[in-house]
């Protein structure tokens, strides 16, 4: 386990120059009324070396660690690396962050650490879909199934965005692997701390994943994306596989904007919400928008978009409560403002956050937008 | 504080009634005649929601329960009752009984009328306490002097039980074989059975279970025939004389840890048994065994010793000896005279001289007696005898001579046989040894020569005339009847009186004129101080053995309490002092049961020599017997149940219970026939209700309430309590055996020693039975020693709430309510100031873990198994309490106000009853256009006018103004339809009250009246213990709280940005749905915190592998 000292070294927060311009962006310092907090303010607590000044801070758990404050930062400090290495020192340290739905969803994932788990993970694939156990390309599925019984309720897309993602793939000419027996990919463990857990995760992902033979590695999910081809290969196992989101993927496949699908065209306007795992984490800014241009429908910006998106405002299941809320109450409305008929994303926690938020009773209408993932839009259109 | 109410049965009403008074701040004293709750009305809700009432009556700070109470006067005084109640004994403690029902399996008797064992409790009766069905002692029992409890052991006799009958019968005399042969039975002579039949043969019952024991001594050695010297508590009596008296003082003061010496005059132990008796009725082993088992006890007696002038010692040489008292018990040796002619004759002899020599000749082989029975009987085998007297001596010398080979003798007896004192069976065996016996003869004159001796007798036929001083009629010569009978011997045996040689000098003892010792009749004392005296001494030669054996019991009570220097009573049993019990016979038992005739050698073989007569019973003999008993008692006082019951609850002693109180106001919830109108009097402040009708019951509490001063507490308090529960956790951990009940399957030693390592415990600790006193004193006295601060309990009850649900138990309440649970934290608060704070729980944090239901019972056969569930649940309950934190609790100031709306009588009515109490009262007689909560009241508005209150009471007219009303509340309270209770008058709703129109209106509007009473009153809300809590932060006003509450409890304040939830905590129900519910984990439940839970449950999990390395 690092120290406090290895974390502050290995990701730059002694080069702080407290010039409060990660404070200006931060999503939660605006809203987090109990005490004021700032990542410049944390890093000043950290240099400062008291560990429970650290963990005390509310800032430290409700972090979205959707890396805004890096986009900034003139010295180039890891802030969102910093919170997770440190998540990781706090839960060696007895500490954690308050887990929502009862710690349902982080109790899922321990329980997948058992190697011989039975799930029934492709009860979703329609048989009009094909996979094939003999293919280049595997497609990981992430926990699309597990959230589609737990967010049914607030209207979400869950299988359905699997189901449009092979639909999609088959309509590209790929029939891909698709596990029975995946695990989650291990994005929130790592972000909360939890390296034992992700480590047990990612080694039994990449078992299976090697066995299969594949070459590259599609996902539908920006955190899945993140975690397969960063933090895999640094923290597990070099494994040379190329793991890409769908949005990517497609425009691999056909470069040219018409690609090889043949998308039905529709009218209307549509917004697009950047995940911070796909833009910020990855760089992917152009590939989702340049799809959603390729329906015909007419791409309208939010105020804050790009590199200085808002994020859904919840990470790993954890530190919920208020502050995110209002984050995605501000970005609903901005939303709205828009004009546009519909907000796609690229990430199904985006939807889950989004879609909770507009239940508020109160505000109705005023945050009310038809909110779907890039990859059922685009397969409806074919 | 006001005088509080009397509630006059337990029916449903009453119950009903008592609740509301209760819930009002009043105290209540709910009294019922029968010994367990539940009268009328009763069986008209379901038997599980009747238990929960009772408990919640049993738990309530405010409620008093009175079983087997009884009503006895009623005085009318200003403002008030003063009231008479009178509490028969129940005979076992409810404090300490735990109703595990040992007793019942014990207890001998079966009542033939109900089918139940005399002790018993009908299953799920309430209390849950046993109860002894005594009327009062058995005829036989009280006719005993000996003070044997005789339908007890016959009882056990009658089970089988011989060991337990006869260490019954030794616990109160010294001498069952004795008594068991030669006893005069006065048990038989009450027995109930005569009125039938025949009487029990108790005494042959007796000797049986004495014979039974000589036989099976060996195979299960006994206390009492294998004593244990007691410790001595160093002080020492003399008893001058070995008979049954003598030795009954000695055995019963060396129990009590005296050193006892007895002198005997005789080489031969026992007195007057050992000489007066012949061995074929009484066999000398028989006398032996017992006065050898005495002498175990620590009795030393020394024989051929002398006490008196004449003697080794005189009295004042025993007190220099050292002895603190002396107690004579010299007997009556010396023969009465006959006063005729001829009675200084060689050839008249005293029966009681004769059978001395006769049996020491016998027994002893003593040459110097076997001469003077040969100079005796002069004329060898010829011998003609003349037996003068009509008592067992007589009779005794009868058949002695007869055994001696002398063919012709007679008895002769001046009355009739029904006057005489010989035993009845005494008389039918002489006659069958073909004794002559001439009734109603007396004799007038002895012939004879000084040189030849007695040649004849003369007597003289009486008749019978008027009864005498002892109550036998006096006999009357007939003149001219005089006949005279050749004889060469007369025996005569009319009497004794004590020799009292040994006062021959002048010991300060004052002796009557009729050569009696003169003694105080309760103390025993002679007139010389520490000089006692008993037996035949005192009364002469009236006395039979048992009586004797009776009043040396009395006697050595009277020394031992003098050796105190009276500091104590005298150690009697007080059981002694009940009723005869005189039961109706059942039509059943009234059909004849011949008594079992014993069994006797036949005349041919017992005249040859002395060997006993009655052959005794056999088992299935004394068994078919011992079941003729009618059990009149019912309870015989076996004491099989004291012995059985681990927690010691019964008292057999208990007495009626005279309980004066002063009362506000009376309710009658029960059948009004059976008060006179002296116990009840008619008139103001006393309130009649139909028994099986709760809704009357609740208007009565309603209009007493109205009635009382007020003086009670009307804010509600805050809740700050002792010591700050916010240190670190410092756990005391208690098992509960249950007597055996847990112990005998769960290893409570595993348990303590796995719970000890876990973290945060301090102690561990096995005790008997938590639900009885010293149980709580125990733990109070643990919480103080090792400061304490939270407790598990594993025992038998698993709520750690103050809830009672339908599975909870009479025991369970009261373990919680001795350690403090259901004290009112505001009458806490003083005792926190006072000095011994430390004595108080009020800070403790209790968590209760069943191990006998949950682990004992229902693993019953896998011991194993059941101490790892129990330990599993005990660590989990101990991580519970490592992870308590404090929670503060709200402080929300209630008025006292109330808003009533709706068209119906019963709305004023409300109103009137409410406003005498002191409550603020509002009438809206139409619905208010807007309705919601803030600030723990109810608020409502309409165009022009704005109500606040604490509670509201919808009276609607007709069923279409109360759905109008009901509308209004579904604006608080979104879809939920309102809901009320059986009684029509709560709803779903905290607060919320309703008058059904349906019902009638002036006692729905009462009982409404009283329900708000009891609402507005601190006592019936507790925040804090069952309130969820939501953290404001976390949550995302998403209002699936509100979705979910069933009791309007969750409400959104705050504006915009800062909406969020706060609960309600008069509303919250403590149910958990919101908790269970909310997205962002934002509302904790009051029972247990996720970070608890997620401990207990990972605790249990994991809590095997510790298990077994603390096997």
């Amino acid at each position: 386990m690092s120290k406090l000292k290895d974390i502050i070294d290995r990701n730059r927060a002694w080069y702080c120059l407290e010039c409060g311009k990660c404070s200006a962006v931060c999503p939660i310092t605006p809203w987090e009324t109990r005490v004021y907090s700032s990542p410049r303010l944390l890093v000043e607590k950290a240099l400062n070396g008291n560990l429970e000044n650290i963990f005390d801070d509310p800032l430290f758990w409700s972090c979205l660690t959707c890396k805004r404050c890096s986009e900034l930062c003139p010295s180039d400090v890891f802030f969102s690396e910093f919170v997770r290495d440190a998540r990781q020192l706090a839960r060696s340290n007895g500490r954690s962050g308050d887990c929502t739905h009862g710690e349902a969803i982080q109790t899922w994932a321990r329980m997948m650490t058992a190697p011989d788990l039975d799930q029934s993970r492709l009860e979703w694939l329609n048989k009009d879909l094909k996979i094939s156990d003999d293919s280049d390309t595997l497609y990981f599925v992430g926990c699309l199934p597990y959230y589609d019984i737990l967010f049914r309720s607030l209207g979400i897309e869950g299988v359905e965005i699997a189901r449009a993602a092979v639909k999609i793939l088959n309509a590209l000419g790929v029939e891909p692997h698709v596990l029975h027996d995946e695990r989650c990919c291990g994005h929130d463990q790592i972000w909360e701390g939890d390296t034992e857990t992700f480590s047990a995760l990612a080694r039994l992902n990449l078992e299976r994943i090697k066995a299969t033979g594949a070459k590259r590695v599609v996902t539908t999910c920006p955190e899945c994306a993140r975690t397969l081809s960063l933090d895999y290969p640094k923290l597990v196992e070099d494994h040379g596989l190329e793991v890409m989101h769908l949005s990517r993927f497609i425009r691999q496949q056909s470069p040219d904007s018409e690609m090889n699908l043949s998308l039905q065209k529709m009218d209307g306007t549509a917004t697009y919400q950047d995940a911070c795992r796909l833009s910020r984490h990855l760089g992917v800014y152009e590939d989702p928008r340049a799809l959603i241009i390729a329906t015909g429908l007419d791409l309208v910006e939010m105020e804050h978009m790009r590199h200085a998106s808002l994020c859904c405002g919840t990470t790993g299941w954890t530190s919920c409560g208020k502050v995110s809320k209002n984050i995605q109450v501000e970005r609903l409305r901005e939303a709205k403002a828009t004009g546009a008929d519909i907000m796609i994303t690229s990430c199904v926690k985006c939807q889950i956050h989004l879609k909770c938020a507009q239940q508020d009773p109160e505000l109705g209408q005023e945050l009310s937008i038809k909110i779907r993932d890039l990859t059922t839009v685009l397969a409806d259109r074919l | 504080m006001n005088n509080g109410a009397l509630i006059i049965g337990s029916s449903l009403a009453g119950i009903q009634a008592a609740q509301d008074i209760a819930d009002a701040g009043v105290d209540v004293h709910l009294i019922e005649s029968a010994p367990f709750l539940g009268n009328a009305g009763a069986a008209t809700i379901p038997h599980h929601l009747f238990t929960t009432r009772i408990l919640e009556l049993a738990k309530h700070p405010r409620v008093s329960l009175w079983t087997n109470t009884d009503l006895s006067q009623t005085e009318e005084r200003l403002g008030g009752f003063d009231v008479q109640l009178r509490q028969h004994p129940r005979y076992v403690d409810l404090q300490r009984c735990t109703g595990c029902g040992d007793c019942i399996e014990a207890c001998p008797v079966t009542v033939p009328s109900t089918g139940n064992k005399a002790i018993f409790f009908p299953k799920g009766a309430q209390p849950e306490c046993a109860v002894i069905e005594k009327f009062g002692k058995a005829p036989c029992s009280s006719a005993c002097p000996g003070g044997i409890h005789v339908q007890g052991y016959v009882a056990l006799i009658a089970q089988g039980r011989f060991q337990e009958a006869f260490d019954l019968i030794c616990e109160a005399i010294p001498f069952p074989g004795i008594c068991g042969r030669i006893c005069t039975h006065p048990c038989e002579l009450n027995c109930r059975r005569t009125e039938i039949d025949a009487a029990v043969a108790i005494r042959q019952l007796k000797r049986f279970v004495t014979d039974w024991i000589v036989q099976h001594d060996e195979i299960h050695p006994s206390k009492v025939t294998n004593p244990q010297v007691p410790v001595s508590n160093g002080r020492r009596v003399a008893v001058v004389g070995a008979g049954p008296a003598g030795m009954t003082v000695a055995e019963r003061l060396v129990r009590l840890g005296y050193r006892l010496t007895v002198f005997e005059k005789m080489p031969v132990l026992a007195g007057m048994l050992a000489a007066g008796i012949p061995a074929y009725r009484l066999p000398r082993e028989v006398i032996d065994r017992e006065y050898k088992r005495i002498q175990k006890k620590g009795v030393n007696i020394r024989l051929s010793t002398e006490i008196g002038p004449n003697g080794q010692y005189t009295l004042d040489d025993l007190f220099r000896m050292g002895y603190d008292a002396i107690c004579l018990a010299i007997g009556a040796h010396q023969s009465l005279k006959l006063r005729i002619p001829g009675e200084n004759l060689p050839g008249v002899v005293k029966g009681i001289q004769l059978l001395k020599i006769i049996n020491f000749s016998q027994q002893r082989d003593d040459p110097s007696c076997k001469a003077k029975l040969h100079q005796i009987l002069r004329k060898g085998s010829k011998t003609r005898v003349a037996i003068l007297g009509g008592g067992n001596t007589a009779f005794d010398v009868a058949r002695s001579l007869k055994r001696l080979g002398i063919p012709d003798v007679w008895i002769i007896y001046r009355r009739s046989c029904t006057e005489m004192p010989a035993l009845p069976e005494e008389l039918a065996e002489t006659e069958n040894e073909d004794v002559p016996i001439q009734f109603l003869t007396a004799p007038v004159r002895i012939f004879g020569d000084r040189q030849a001796g007695v040649s004849g007798l003369e007597c003289i036929r009486m008749t019978l005339g008027t009864p005498d001083a002892t109550g036998r009629r006096r006999p009357v010569p007939v003149a001219g009847s005089e006949f005279k009978m050749d004889v060469d011997l007369v025996v005569v045996s009319i009497g004794q009186v004590p020799d009292l040689g040994l006062l021959e000098d002048d010991y300060g003892i004052f002796v009557t004129k009729d050569r009696r010792i003169q003694v105080d009749g309760s103390t025993f004392a002679t007139d010389r101080d520490g000089v006692f005296a008993v037996g035949d001494a005192v009364t002469s030669d009236h006395m039979s053995a048992i009586e004797a054996i009776g009043m040396g019991k009395k006697a050595a009570a009277a020394i031992d309490a003098y050796l105190n220097g009276f500091a104590s009573e005298p150690r009697m049993s007080t059981t002694d002092e009940m009723p005869v019990a005189c039961r109706d016979l059942t039509p059943d038992e009234r059909s004849p049961k011949p008594r079992i005739s014993m069994p006797v050698l036949p005349v041919s073989k017992r005249l040859k020599d002395f060997a006993e007569v009655e052959l005794g019973y056999s088992e299935t003999q004394a068994i078919t017997e011992a079941q003729r008993c009618l059990a009149c008692g019912p309870c015989g006082e076996c004491m099989a149940c004291i012995q059985a019951c681990k927690a010691q609850a019964i008292v057999h002693e208990q007495r009626e219970n005279i309980i004066d109180l002063d009362i506000g106001a009376i309710i009658v919830a029960e059948d009004l026939q059976k008060y006179s109108h002296e116990q009840l009097p008619e008139g103001r402040g006393i309130y009649r209700v139909a028994p099986e009708e709760p809704l009357r019951g609740s208007a009565a509490a309603a209009r007493v309430l109205a009635s009382l001063p007020i003086e009670r507490p009307i804010n509600v308090p805050t809740y700050a309590v002792g010591a700050d529960p916010r240190d670190p956790a410092r756990i005391g951990v208690f098992i509960c055996q249950c007597g055996g009940a847990i112990a005998k399957v769960v290893d409570t030693r595993v348990l303590t020693r796995c719970s000890a390592t876990l973290p945060g415990v301090i102690r561990a600790d096995i005790i008997d039975q938590a639900c009885l006193p010293e149980a709580a004193e125990l733990i109070r006295r643990r919480v103080t020693s090792d400061d304490i601060n939270r407790v598990m309990l594993a025992a038998c009850a698993c709520c750690s709430l103050d809830q009672v649900c339908f599975s909870c138990a009479y025991q369970r309440v009261r373990c919680k309510q001795s350690l403090g649970l259901f004290t009112h934290e505001s009458e806490n608060l003083p005792n926190l100031e006072s000095s011994d704070l430390a004595e108080n729980l009020a800070h403790v944090v209790f968590e209760f873990v069943n191990i006998r239901e949950h682990c004992a019972w229902v693993h019953a056969d896998d011991p194993k198994a059941a101490t790892a569930k129990a330990s599993a649940l005990a660590a989990s309950a101990i991580m519970k309490l490592g992870l308590w934190s404090y929670r503060p609790t709200q402080t929300l100031g209630i008025e006292r106000s109330v808003l009533i709306m709706g068209g119906s009588p019963a709305a004023s009515i409300c109103q009137r009853l409410l406003n005498k109490q002191e409550v603020v009262t509002a009438y809206a007689q139409r619905p208010p256009s807007q309705f919601w909560r803030a600030d723990g009241h109810f608020m409502a508005a309409d165009n022009s006018r704005h109500w606040r209150a604490a509670a509201v009471v919808m009276a609607p007219v007709d069923s279409a103004e109360a759905e109008r009303l009901c509308h209004t509340f579904k604006i608080a309270s979104k879809h939920i339809p309102l809901r009320t209770d059986p009684i029509g008058v709560e709803t779903h709703l905290p607060g919320v009250f309703f008058c059904d129109p349906a019902m009638d209106s002036r006692t729905v509007g009462a009982a409404a009246a009283a329900k708000v009473a009891a609402w507005l009153s601190p006592l019936t809300r507790r925040p804090g213990m069952i309130t969820a809590v939501a953290d404001a932060n976390r949550c995302r006003a998403c209002k699936t709280c509100i979705e979910v509450c069933e009791y309007g409890a969750p409400q959104l304040v705050g504006e915009e940005s800062n909406r969020h939830c706060w609960i309600d905590p008069i509303m919250c129900a403590g149910c958990g749905a919101c908790a269970a519910h909310c997205p962002s984990s934002a509302i904790t439940a009051g029972y247990s915190t996720d970070e608890q839970l997620d401990a207990m449950i990972e605790t249990a999990l994991n809590d095997g592998d510790r298990l077994n390395e603390k096997r």
